[in-house]
Formats: C-alpha cells, sequence, structure tokens
C-alpha cells in the first residue's frame, strides 16, 4: 500500500497531540501528589482511547477498596467506643488512690472505729461524714455517666447527620457521574470526591457499595440499601427511652444492624453506660438497704427509735444522709439499756462491708460484699476498655496496610511523574522532529524536483 | 509494591508517631505512674484494690491491737492489785488465830486493817482507764461499778457479761475487760471482808481462821484465773500485732510492686524510646525530601 505523506503529518500531530494531554495528565497528578484521595490518572494511548472515552484513566481496584472499607468500619466501632470508654475510665478515677472504693472502705472502717469507742463523739462525727462523702461519691460517679452519655447522643446526632448527608452526596454524584459517562466526559474528579463519601460511610456505618454499568453505586449496610437509583435511606436514632438502637428510614423501616461509628457510640450508650449506671444504682439501694436495716436494729444513745441512716430522693443512685440523723441518734448500741461502751451495732455495721449481699457484676450467681461489687465493676470497666484497646489497635493496624495498599495502586509517585513527562517531552520532540523532516521531504519535492 | 511520596510520608509519620508515643509512656514510668487507668491492666488494677482495701483494715486492726493492750494491761494490774490485798487480808486472817492478838485492841487493830484493805480493793474494782470505768461492762460512765452496802456487801451496779471487744485482726475479735460480775464470780469477797471484820471486833475468831479463810481462798483462785486470762489475751494481741506488722509489710512490698515502676528499666526504656525517636527524625529528614525532579527537568 503506499501511503499519502500527508498522513505523515497527520500521525505526527496525533502524537504531539497525545503528548500533550499525557503532559496534562502527568502535571495534574503532581499537583495532587499529596492528596490521598486522589487517584492517579494515566492518559490513555492512542490505542486505549478508541472506545470514544475521554481518554483517562483512573487507576483503582475495586477489591483494595472493598477491604479498606471493611477495616475502615471495625476502626471507627473502635476508635469511638474507645474515645467513650476512656472517659468512663476517668470517672473510676484513679483505682487505688481514690474515688467511690476509698469513699466505701472508709465508711465502715468509720463504723469499726465507732464499735471500738462508741462513746467518742468525734468517732460517731466521722461516720457521718464518711456516709455523707459516700453518698455524694455514688450520686457524683452516677452523674458523670450521664455526662458521658449526653456526649455520647450528642456525637451520635453528629455523626447521623453527617450520614444523612453523606449519602445524599452519594445520590446526587451519581446522577452527575452517569451523566458525564454518558456524554464521554471526564467524571475522574467526581469519582474521587464519591470514593471519599464511601470511605467515610464505612467509617460511620460500615457501608458497602457495589458499582453498576451505568457509572453509578449500589450503598448498602448489612442488608440495608441506602442508595440505590433514585431511593435514599435515612439513618433516626431512637433514644433510649424507646428501646435505643437507631433504624433506617427506608421501605420497611429496618433496624439499624451496621458497624462503624454509629454501631460503636449506640453499643457504648445501650451496653456499657446504661450497664453501669444500672449497677451504680443498684450498689446505691443496696448501700442504703442493707446499712439501714441494721442501723435501725441497734440503739441511740439516750433512748428512742433508730431513724434511717440513708435516704433516698427515690432518683437512681441519689442516696444521702439522714439529715435528721445526729452524733447522738446514731445506733451504735446493740442493746436498749443505754451503755456508753455499747457498740455492738456499729461493729455490725462494719462488717456488712465483708458480708455477700449483692450479687456480682461479672458472675450474677455469685454474692458479692460491697467492696468486691465495686472492685469488679472497675475490673469490668478495665477489661472492656483493654478489650477494645486492643480491637482499636488491630483495626488501626489492619487499615493501615490497606491504606498502603491503595496507596501503592493509585498514589502518585513523583519519580514516575517526572520519568513519564520527560518521556512525553521526548515523544513530543521527536514527533515535532518527524513534521521537520516530512517537511523537508516537501521542499525536496515541491522546489527542487523538475525545476 | 510501588511506593509513592505520600506512602513514604503517611508511614514516617506513623512511625514517628508510635515511637513518641513510646517514649511518652517511657517518661509516665519514670515519673512513677505505671498504672494509670483500669484498662492498661485490669488485673493488677484490681489487685491493686484489694491491697488498699487490705492495708486500710490491717492499720485499723493495729490501732485497735495497741488500744486493746493497753485495756488488757491496766485490766491486768488492777487485778494483780486486787490479788496483793486480799492476799494480804488473808495474813491478818492468818494472824487473828495467833495468841498475840487475843486483846481486843488487836483485835480493832486487825479489824480496821482489813477494812483498808477492803476500802482499797473497792477503789481497784471502781478503777477507770481513759475515763471509762474497767469493770462495769458496757456501762462505762456508770458512777461507780460497785457500791458497799449497808449489810457489808458490795452492790454490781455494771452490765453483766458484758464483753468490751476490739477487732484486732481483720475477722477476730478479742474481750479486752473483765465484765464486773465475774470478778465476784468465786464469791463476794467484799463481804466477807466486812464480815471478817465484824468478826474479829466480836471475838469470833473461830470464823475469821475458819469460813473466812476458806471464803477469801475461793474468791482469790477466781480473780487468779481472771489474771492469767487476761495475760493470755495480751500475748495473743502481741502475736496478732506482730503478724498484722509482717502482712502489712507484704501488702506494701506488692502494692509497691504492682503500682510503682522500676527505676532504673524505666530510666533505661526511656532512653532507648528517645535513641529510636532521633535516629527517626533524622533519617526521614534525609530521605523524605528527595525526589527524581530534584535531578532532572532543570
Amino acid at each position: 500500500m503506499v501511503s499519502s505523506l500527508f498522513a505523515g503529518f497527520n500521525n505526527a500531530v496525533r502524537s504531539m497531540q497525545y503528548a500533550q494531554s499525557a503532559i496534562n495528565v502527568h502535571s495534574t497528578n503532581v499537583a495532587h501528589a499529596n492528596d490521598t484521595n486522589y487517584t492517579r490518572r494515566v492518559a490513555a494511548t492512542p490505542s486505549e482511547s478508541r472506545l470514544n472515552g475521554p481518554g483517562i484513566i483512573r487507576s483503582r481496584d475495586a477489591f483494595v477498596d472493598d477491604q479498606y472499607r471493611l477495616a475502615n468500619a471495625s476502626l471507627g466501632e473502635a476508635e469511638v467506643r474507645g474515645k467513650a470508654l476512656t472517659k468512663v475510665e476517668d470517672i473510676f478515677g484513679d483505682p487505688v488512690e481514690g474515688g467511690l472504693r476509698k469513699a466505701v472502705d472508709q465508711f465502715f472502717d468509720a463504723w469499726q472505729g465507732l464499735a471500738e469507742n462508741p462513746a467518742d463523739g468525734v468517732a460517731r462525727l466521722q461516720v457521718l461524714a464518711g456516709g455523707q462523702i459516700l453518698g455524694q461519691q455514688i450520686k457524683s460517679t452516677y452523674d458523670k455517666l450521664t455526662a458521658v452519655e449526653t456526649t455520647v447522643n450528642e456525637e451520635l446526632a453528629t455523626r447521623v447527620d453527617e450520614v444523612n448527608v453523606a449519602l445524599n452526596q452519594v445520590f446526587d454524584l451519581n446522577k452527575r457521574i452517569s451523566g458525564l459517562q454518558r456524554s464521554n466526559m471526564d467524571d475522574a474528579a467526581l469519582r474521587d470526591e464519591r470514593d471519599v463519601l464511601l470511605d467515610r460511610l464505612a467509617y460511620l456505618v460500615g457501608a458497602g457499595s457495589v458499582a453498576a454499568p451505568d457509572g453509578t453505586v449500589r450503598v448498602f449496610a448489612g442488608s440495608t440499601v441506602l442508595v440505590d437509583g433514585p431511593t435514599v435511606a435515612k439513618l433516626k436514632v431512637q433514644p433510649q427511652s424507646e428501646g435505643g438502637g437507631a433504624v433506617w428510614e427506608a421501605y420497611g423501616n429496618p433496624p439499624f444492624a451496621g458497624k462503624g461509628a454509629v454501631a460503636g457510640l449506640l453499643s457504648v450508650r445501650d451496653g456499657e453506660l446504661a450497664q453501669l449506671k444500672g449497677d451504680i444504682a443498684t450498689l446505691a439501694e443496696s448501700i442504703r438497704t442493707k446499712v439501714n436495716e441494721q442501723h435501725t436494729a441497734g440503739f441511740p444513745k439516750g433512748g428512742g427509735v433508730p431513724a434511717d441512716f440513708f435516704l433516698s430522693t427515690g432518683a437512681p443512685a441519689d442516696i444521702a444522709v439522714n439529715p435528721a440523723l445526729t452524733p447522738q441518734t446514731l445506733a451504735a448500741a446493740g442493746s436498749a439499756e443505754g451503755s456508753p461502751a455499747d457498740g455492738e451495732n456499729a461493729r455490725r455495721l462494719a462488717q456488712l462491708s465483708e458480708r455477700p449481699v449483692l450479687a456480682s457484676v461479672i458472675m450474677p450467681d455469685d454474692q458479692q460484699s460491697f467492696r468486691e461489687y465495686y472492685r469488679n465493676l472497675v475490673g469490668w470497666v478495665g477489661s472492656r476498655g483493654s478489650e477494645n484497646a486492643r480491637n482499636e489497635e488491630i483495626a488501626k493496624v489492619h487499615q493501615r496496610a490497606n491504606e498502603q495498599q491503595r496507596q501503592a495502586i493509585w498514589g502518585v509517585s513523583i519519580d514516575e511523574e517526572v520519568a513519564g513527562l520527560t518521556m512525553q517531552q521526548k515523544a513530543f520532540a521527536a514527533a515535532a522532529r518527524v513534521i521537520t523532516v516530512m517537511d523537508e521531504m516537501m521542499d525536496t519535492l515541491i522546489n527542487r524536483t523538475g525545476v | 509494591m510501588r511506593v509513592t511520596n505520600a506512602m513514604m510520608t503517611s508511614q514516617a509519620l506513623t512511625d514517628l508517631e508510635t515511637l513518641r508515643r513510646k517514649f511518652a509512656k517511657a517518661q509516665a514510668g519514670v515519673n512513677g505512674r505505671a498504672l494509670e487507668r483500669p484498662s492498661e491492666d485490669p488485673q493488677r488494677v484490681v489487685e491493686a484494690m484489694d491491697l488498699s482495701g487490705m492495708k486500710l483494715r490491717i492499720e485499723r486492726a493495729q490501732r485497735s491491737g495497741q488500744d486493746a493492750r493497753e485495756w488488757l494491761r491496766v485490766g491486768e494490774n488492777s487485778l494483780s492489785a486486787m490479788i496483793d490485798r486480799l492476799q494480804g487480808a488473808r495474813e491478818a486472817a492468818l494472824q487473828a488465830g495467833s495468841p498475840t492478838s487475843q486483846d481486843a485492841d488487836a483485835r480493832e487493830g486487825l479489824a480496821r486493817q482489813v477494812e483498808g484493805l477492803r476500802d482499797s480493793i473497792l477503789a481497784e474494782m471502781n478503777g477507770s482507764h481513759r475515763g471509762q470505768r474497767l469493770f462495769a461492762g458496757w456501762k462505762s460512765d456508770a458512777p461507780a461499778a460497785f457500791e458497799l452496802a449497808a449489810d457489808g456487801s458490795a452492790t454490781y451496779r455494771g452490765g453483766i457479761d458484758q464483753v468490751v471487744r476490739r477487732d484486732i485482726a481483720p475477722g477476730l475479735t478479742v474481750a479486752v475487760n473483765v465484765p464486773g460480775n465475774q470478778l465476784l464470780a468465786g464469791g463476794d469477797f467484799i463481804k466477807t471482808l466486812s464480815d471478817m471484820a465484824a468478826d474479829l471486833r466480836s471475838g469470833g475468831v473461830q470464823a475469821v481462821t475458819g469460813d473466812r479463810l476458806q471464803e477469801l481462798d475461793g474468791a482469790l483462785s477466781n480473780l487468779t484465773v481472771l489474771r492469767s486470762d487476761l495475760g493470755v489475751r495480751q500475748n495473743q494481741v502481741e502475736q496478732y500485732e506482730y503478724f498484722s506488722q509482717e502482712t502489712l509489710a507484704k501488702v506494701e512490698e506488692r502494692m509497691g510492686e504492682i503500682t510503682g515502676v522500676d527505676l532504673e528499666s524505666a530510666v533505661l526504656a526511656m532512653t532507648q524510646a528517645q535513641t529510636a525517636y532521633q535516629a527517626a527524625l533524622a533519617s526521614f529528614a534525609k530521605s523524605l525530601p528527595n525526589s527524581l525532579l530534584d535531578y532532572m527537568l532543570r
């Protein structure tokens, strides 16, 4: 076949155009070298772009994305749980130096002191002060748990807003991307934006996605479809008074059964926090009834009917020393005759701290003393915290490994881009040179032939 | 694997953060804070809580032990004084039987001696320690534990068999007093002494050397038993004091192990962490800024 000389010109021009557009792509890549959400792009070679696409290929890998998002969901759950559980641990304070444990110990120690010296007014005052501190400590522990619950609820509201906004944005991007795809235009930037949202949704609710041929994605969490064609689901948290948890406002209103940060927050709120608040209230109620039971079995100094030691306002974990109680009316004596050295009832009250009166937090069949009950409560909080810390560490490592893999596939390497730029520069120069050669050939043909 | 610039940067940051965290932890260790929150080591935290509760109880028991020892010693001294004086009265009774004591003046002298001993014993029986009657049971503020009745007998005003106790070790109590009624369990020796004085005055020498002497012997043997009982309890308290001191030392040692830090190893760990951190900083500072761009296209 004989080819026309002008066809050579065309070839060279096309090649220069390709080099130019490839340089464009390289320079865009370099501009995003530090953007970890940016997917590296490659200019499609003339042979690849025969499909009439935009001429740009995003080097993305859906499998790695899925892996990354799975890890992200676990990380989201562990991270928010870790944050909340740390706050819960802070409430239980320095387990050795202070906190509620010390108040329990000192209250019963004060009774022991009174048992040894029932005639001593100071020993009586110490019992009352010990009771006051114990009541305050219990109440403040409970209040602080409620405060953590409030912050968890606030964070939950924020995260749920974020989820709903992200779902709507994905829905919106779906529309725009499929439109661009239909008209063969570059949609890479929009796809990057959508992938960021999908990463975030995985972190928040453990959402996954499936790509459709029209360029849209179908988003789901568990078995609930969140974004699909024209439909978008909406997440709604239920207050604890309505049974806790969350529901999707979608077809059939399925309950939220996802993972991620929202699941983590819900599990802390409806799990650990609810349990701990109940346990502290149980401890308070048990201390109140048992101490009152023993106290009213004794005899106040100077006769009379013994009053209750602790009063409850009726609110959970809200107990305080009966304000009517005075050092005089403390029932330290075990017999009615009113002998000043009779501290038998105080001794029995002191021994109450050793008596098994409460079902254990960890093993409900075991009866425990107040001291042991509280000790196990702290142990329980601690092991929850350390278990979660381990999970968080694992999820972090997992997520990092996946992130590295993602970057390995579609991160920008400046070295590569510089090499590519140089290559295209040479290709451009070579194509320009080809035109010069052809020009000379034309010159020969036109100006020097047949003269 | 392709390695990109962002990967290197983020890896460097992660590594630096890990090293920094290690350094901070090692530093907290040097500052003596090995155990800050329950999740760091739930088992150890729970043990530390148990130990500090145990420490509080042992310290309380130690104070009780000292107090118990004081009470027991005072009670024993008091009983010894009573026994000494009853022995004196016994000698007076024996003397009453001798030929030199047969005239009225001598007998009157003896009778007064016996009455004097009786009053001083009564004073001992009403003795108190730290403002509390020793032998009145729980009625430690009674004006008198024993009163001398018109017929010369002793009337007990305290509580019957009321035992004052101290918890000298967690779960172990010991009685630190002798309930007053038990003093008279071997016979009302006050009445015996009053009768003896009356017999001496009336010349009933037979009764003095016979029945009274016998009654005194009964009372003496009862008091001796009570005294040796107090002695035994004192020994017990001392033993437990020693025991709880040992226990407290062990508890404190273990607490130190759990909550404290081995300074040498902590400093070593901190130095290592610091070296690693600095080395990483230097290496990243060298490797991160370079790319092909530094050598091409210029």
